[in-house]
């Protein structure tokens, strides 16, 4: 008797009679079993361990940290006798190879960053970078054994503004050292700094001796970085070499000054160290711009200030509350002045002391 | 030789029957039926009824559904204050003294509780530098609630702005965690959903850093104090932000709207403040130590607004220009910033 078949390939039709009881069992337990599944799964929901579904640590880790994200087709060529101490390093990129040793070795890759993606490295922070012409930041970190040590190397476009951002993120009391080109502070686990265009921040995990000899070392090396050479402003010039202003009480603002949107641009050095009274200098782009200036910041300022005196195109008033000095004056495209002097005759020998510096001769 | 192959026997009892007129004419019209409505559907201007006609797309675009988070909080004891505050001793002994001030832990966590805590782990910062949260007091509050108030699961969530990985591996804030026997719950792509928060002006339908909440019954903030280059100060409302997924940076240009709307996006069980290391300058990132100031206060509350007034006034000492976001929370019942007669300090 030929075997029964519940389908065949010439007739979709049951050619059977009876449907074993086996088969029919299995069938209504098999639906059972389906119609359990899918009330699980609707009854679950969101309401599972979500561990499972979790990437671990070490495979993030991994992935973020180690991933070649690019690798140079070949190395770029380097004449015979010309090496350049960053060949056969490729992973440092721009970074000067001595960043890599006495056992520290790199953790991951050189991250760069410019303004469109700044905020993935320093969200919150990026403003202030930004109001100082930030251009891009260069990230690295170096390991050994459980300590770090962070990199930041932010490129500000011009020395002026790696100034600006360093007298506005240095801490009070800091004393500001030189070491040729390179000014910066120590701070308890690393050093802070610029270097031309450049404004660089060396942060370690702890102040252990190796964090703080590894710093030491690095600050050496910043010299190495490729920055901009540029000829110092004028009026740093004239605070610095011409009325003796130390890095110390030295700062540039590049906007905001005095609270006003409309002055931006401007030097300030403290007339005695550490002293409240500071000179302050703006390059305006021409005679006119410099005059209208001085008539806008003398109009608002005499909604807190009481003028008393002047002449000759400057003008000397008091603050109503602080009773601190202020005078200013304009000659050809410079604004300059003297602010927080404690006396009259403070504001205007310091004026005159900026006037003969400039070369105003009146 | 190969045997044939047996044809199957037609079932005796089969019988093709013919197709009769009524029933071909009844098919041909059910079928001219279909063609004509699939017609309509497919081909009618999109503005007609039942049309499916969709030329610009927008039909067919996958419409996320938003979820919503309940509110966590705890009602305090009676005879509790909105704000507990602990000085002095060691971190532990402060971190008890703030919260039996609020009416002990073990009101607000109960035995068999999954607890998620939200530190700040923003930055690969080593946490001297006052970036991020302190991993010692993460660690003790970690142990404070699997052992005495016996909860099933401490999780740790946050959203670093950079490689998570590498944030809470060099914060310290992993190995605390897994010391004291947390869970860490760092994010990927999936595991971010929309999030409706109703009233929120900037982030109404926003991507929320969900998995970790999944069936989480407390949530804790863990929050230290920082200057802030926009808005003047991070405390826990701010804390919050860590939470928020897509391109949150944009909410940098409206800060102070940003963090009143996180202040109704998160009802906390509980905020806790760190003032052990307070970073007075160059904040959210810091880098130098000394901007670092060494304090001896934690504070615990259930109105996160009064407590940051606090803490901007006497731990980064700015008076009670407070900032703009306070206010804002307050307009939105977060709180109240006025904490004068709130705040409950154990001996």
């Amino acid at each position: 008797m030929p075997r029964e078949r519940l389908i065949t390939h010439h007739k979709r039709k049951v050619l059977r009679k009876r449907i074993p009881l086996a088969e029919t069992l299995f069938g209504a337990v098999f639906i059972v079993l389906v119609g359990v599944a899918t009330a699980w799964v609707l009854a679950q929901g969101d309401n599972f361990d979500p561990a499972d579904r979790d990437i671990s640590f070490e495979l993030l880790q991994e992935q973020s940290v180690d991933a070649e994200l690019y690798t140079p087709p070949v190395k770029p060529w380097v004449e015979p006798g010309a090496g350049s101490p960053l060949a056969g390093l490729p992973e440092l990129e721009s970074l000067p190879a001595g960043l890599l040793d006495s056992g520290w070795k790199l953790d991951g890759r050189v991250e760069t960053y410019d303004e469109s993606n700044v905020y993935e490295k320093i969200n919150g922070a990026a403003e202030q970078y930004r109001s100082f012409g930030f251009v891009t930041l260069t990230y690295v970190t170096l390991l050994k054994g459980s300590e770090f040590i962070n990199i930041e190397i932010y490129d500000q476009g011009e020395f002026k503004n790696a100034l600006g951002i360093f007298s506005a993120q240095r801490a009070p009391g800091r004393r500001v050292l030189r070491q040729g080109e390179i000014y910066y502070y120590e701070t308890p686990a690393g050093v802070i700094g610029g270097y031309r265009n450049l404004y660089f921040k060396i942060v370690g995990s702890s102040d252990a001796d190796a964090i703080r000899a590894k710093a030491a070392s690095l600050l050496e090396l910043m010299s190495d970085l490729p920055a901009e050479p540029s000829a110092p402003p004028r009026a740093f010039t004239i605070l610095t070499r011409d009325l003796g202003v130390d890095f110390d009480d030295l700062e540039y603002r590049r906007s905001d000054v005095f609270q006003y949107e409309f002055l931006s641009d401007f030097w300030f050095g403290a007339v005695e160290p550490g002293s409240e009274s500071r000179w302050f200098i703006h390059q305006a782009a021409d005679t006119g711009t410099a005059r209208s200036l001085f008539e806008q910041l003398r109009a608002e300022q005499e909604y807190e200030y009481r003028i008393d005196g002047g002449g000759d195109g400057r003008v000397v008033m008091q603050h109503e509350f602080l009773e601190t000095w202020f005078a200013l004056d304009v000659r050809g495209s410079t604004l300059f002045g003297v602010e927080g002097a404690a006396t009259r005759k403070d504001a205007e020998e310091a004026l005159e002391r900026l006037e003969e510096a400039l070369g105003a001769g009146r | 030789m190969t045997e044939k192959k047996e044809k199957p026997i037609q079932h005796p009892g089969y019988a093709k029957k013919p197709l009769s007129r009524r029933a071909f004419l009844a098919r041909s019209g059910a079928a001219a039926g279909i063609t004509a409505a699939a017609g309509y559907l497919s081909f009618a201007p999109e503005d007609w009824p039942l049309s499916m006609r969709d030329d610009t797309g927008l039909r067919s675009k996958p419409r996320v559904r938003p979820l919503t988070i309940r509110d966590y909080r705890v009602e305090r004891p009676a005879h509790a204050r909105d704000v507990g505050l602990g000085r002095g001793g060691t971190l532990e002994v402060r971190l008890r003294k703030c919260l039996d001030a609020m009416g002990g832990l073990d009101h607000y966590v109960k035995p068999g509780d999954i607890v998620l805590i939200k530190p700040n782990v923003a930055f690969d910062r080593s946490p001297n530098l006052g970036a991020t949260s302190n991993p010692e007091l993460l660690e003790a509050l970690i142990r404070m609630i699997l052992v005495d108030c016996r909860a099933q699961e401490v999780r740790v969530a946050d959203n670093p702005i950079e490689s998570p990985s590498d944030c809470f591996a060099k914060s310290g804030i992993r190995r605390a965690t897994e010391r004291a026997g947390g869970r860490i719950y760092l994010p990927d792509s999936n595991a971010f959903k929309m999030l409706n928060t109703p009233g929120a002006r900037l982030i109404e339908n926003w991507w929320f850093f969900h998995r970790p909440f999944t069936n989480v019954d407390k949530v804790i903030g863990l929050t230290p104090v920082k200057d802030h280059n926009l808005c003047s100060a991070s405390m826990s409302i701010k804390n919050w932000y860590g939470l928020l997924g897509g391109r949150r940076n944009q909410f940098h240009q409206d800060i102070h709207n940003i963090v009143a709307d996180l202040s109704i996006m998160m009802r906390p069980t509980l905020s806790i403040l760190d003032g052990s290391n307070v970073l007075m300058k160059n904040g959210p990132t810091g880098g130098d130590p000394s901007d670092v100031k060494k304090g001896d206060t934690l504070l615990a509350s259930v109105d996160p607004v009064a407590m940051d007034a606090w803490a901007y006034e006497h731990l980064l000492e700015r008076g009670r220009d407070y900032p703009q976001y306070l206010f804002n929370a307050e307009e939105r019942g977060s709180g109240r910033v006025d904490w004068s007669g709130r705040i409950k300090e154990m001996a």
